[in-house]
């Protein structure tokens, strides 16, 4: 697929830079299917989404012909525990399908290219494993955000608390009260952050994760992606920001400048309705066309980290080995 | 490296150099971390002004000037630094680092000429006072994404390339005196021409990067060099028992000495 690509030879470790630009790379190279993959996969999410609001609309419908107010709320509820099973398939197949697009930047790397629907077949029957992966992320994700949370309030609370008061032993009341609030503030909001920053990225590869390595299962890609970027969370924040920084120009023309034109408009009135549908179309097209970049960067990314942390390269670089 | 786009530069010499041009990702990376650096040192300079300010405007009675031409005076002069201090930035490093910024050294890229000549004042100004320019709307985005040679605007203008840096070889591989002298009896036993310089090419490698490497998987690598370079240079039996680790050490000895 990589016309360029010579058989036998090996990139190796990137540069933070050099990963984005390998991802921007394959992206270029392999626009229409990448983009075909992430088309299925946000389909797939709205027809999820789609799945929930009707179960909810037709079962509230029925409930309210049976039992009025009382039954509308009953069917409504009922309908919402319905509609979770579409919601929860498409946004499985929404994972699986867009860490396809991963799993063959990563092919392409090792020079074992394959086709799209060589890698969806190969990473079909592991949708079960997406769900679940999908599952204990949210769980690690909201762990992670109590226990920053905690840790913010107990420190940021007490350093704040401290100097407030030797401040205001000190000087007086008005300046100890603004600077230990001040301190406190962003000691509390700092920690949070770097919590739930750490905790996603030793996390950023688990689906790629999943989606490349054989008999692998949800747990153990969260395991390994853990073990993978042990020592490069400073080297995933540059590759962050960067990629973040060149998806801007699509999607501040796709979404942030449309929801702040959202926020200045009336809430009332048809204008607002059809703005509303339309801003909401547009930035699922933004989003579109931009997932199959942050999945080359996942995917260009764990060859790097295989590379540095396992000799992947030089493993490969002579016998072309099989072995992933 | 095929993922990456390649110029070739004619010297005035008339010699054929091939530079490999910086890509997308190293420019987004050094930008972004340039911009963090200039954010935080405007930051500072407008503490520095604020705290300016209240201090004079508190010294009204004292000085005999009105407070306002005070604080025109004192927005004017922070409006030129911070404006310098913009151009500076990128300017000064560029022409003090030959075509290199924090950011852009970071992410181990340089500016040069069309020429292949170091970049200098000129290139480096013209270069740092287009840069809001680009950074309207984009425009230098597209214009490197979609131009060949991966100029923007500034860059078409000062007539510089923006390329990755000469990779700085890692440190100097240290073989131990055990190795060094396996290398030799190995120096007697085998003909090292069997090894390529590929292949010399990765045990150097591994040597390098080990240290970077899980220990599982150093294991794993080392095992299996070892064994496919012995099977390569017919060696049936080892000298002596040794590591695979230290194998291969000799093995990098050997072939440099022979």
């Amino acid at each position: 697929m990589n016309p360029s690509a010579q058989q036998g030879s090996q990139l190796g470790p990137l540069n933070p830079g050099d990963v984005v630009s390998a991802a921007l790379r394959l992206y270029k190279d392999r626009f229409k299917t990448f983009l075909q993959l992430a088309l299925l996969a946000t389909l797939w999410i709205v027809a999820g989404l789609v799945g929930l609001v009707l179960a909810i609309a037709i079962l509230a419908g029925i409930g309210a012909g049976v039992g009025g107010d009382v039954g509308a709320v009953i069917g409504g509820l009922l309908g919402l525990l319905v509609g979770f099973a579409p919601l929860l398939y498409g946004s499985a197949k929404y994972y699986a399908l867009s860490s396809v697009i991963g799993r063959l930047c990563f092919r392409d790397l090792i020079n074992q290219p394959e086709t799209a629907l060589d890698a969806r077949r190969q990473v079909a029957p592991q949708l079960g494993q997406f769900l679940l992966l999908g599952f204990l992320l949210l769980l690690a994700y909201m762990a992670s955000y109590l226990l920053g949370t905690l840790a913010a309030v107990i420190v940021g609370g007490s350093v704040g608390f401290l100097t407030g008061g030797i401040l205001t032993a000190l000087i007086n009341q008005t300046v100890g009260g603004v600077v230990g609030v001040f301190l406190g503030l962003v000691l509390g909001v700092g920690i949070l952050l770097i919590a739930l920053i750490w905790v996603a990225s030793r996390l950023f590869i688990a689906e790629v994760v999943l989606a490349i390595e054989p008999q692998q299962d949800a747990g153990g890609s969260m395991t390994r992606s853990w073990e993978l970027t042990q020592a490069a969370i400073m080297r995933i924040q540059v590759v962050f920001l960067a990629t973040f920084l060149i998806q801007l120009p699509l999607l501040s023309v796709t979404n942030y400048i449309p929801s702040i034109l959202l926020e200045l408009l009336p809430v009332d009135g048809v204008v607002y309705g059809i703005t509303f549908a339309l801003s909401l179309v547009l930035s699922l097209l933004g989003s579109m066309v931009v997932l199959p970049l942050w999945q080359a960067v996942k995917g260009v990314l764990y060859y790097d980290l295989r590379s540095r942390r396992e000799g992947l390269d030089l493993a490969l670089r002579h016998d072309g080995g099989t072995e992933l | 490296m095929p993922l990456f786009n390649t110029i070739p530069i004619h010297t005035p010499e008339s010699v054929e150099l091939e530079f490999v041009l910086a890509g997308v990702g190293s420019r987004a990376v050094a930008l972004t971390l340039d911009y963090l650096c200039l954010g935080v040192g405007l930051t500072g300079l407008t503490l520095v002004y604020s705290f300016l300010l209240v201090r004079l405007l508190a010294m009204d009675t004292v000085l005999t000037i009105p407070s306002e031409t005070v604080q025109l005076w004192l927005t004017a002069i922070a409006a030129v630094l911070a404006f310098f201090f913009y151009i500076g930035y990128f300017a000064l490093f560029e022409t003090w680092w030959y075509g290199q910024t924090p950011g852009k050294r970071y992410a181990k890229i340089r500016v040069i000429r069309d020429d292949g000549q170091p970049e200098r004042l000129p290139q480096a100004t013209l270069r740092s006072l287009l840069r809001p320019i680009d950074d309207i709307l984009f425009i230098g985005f597209f214009c490197i994404l979609l131009s060949k040679s991966e100029k923007r605007v500034g860059d078409w203008l000062a007539g510089t390339l923006v390329v990755q840096a000469d990779p700085v070889t890692a440190g100097e591989i240290q073989v131990p005196e055990r190795s060094q002298a396996i290398g030799k009896d190995l120096l007697g036993l085998v003909d090292m021409a069997r090894l390529s310089p590929d292949d010399f090419a990765t045990v150097r490698e591994f040597l390098q990067r080990r240290q970077a490497m899980s220990p599982k998987a150093k294991t794993l690598v080392s095992d299996q060099l070892a064994r496919r370079f012995k099977n390569q240079l017919g060696l049936e039996t080892l000298p002596t028992e040794m590591t695979t680790d230290t194998f291969l050490e000799a093995l990098y000895y050997a072939y440099q000495e022979s």
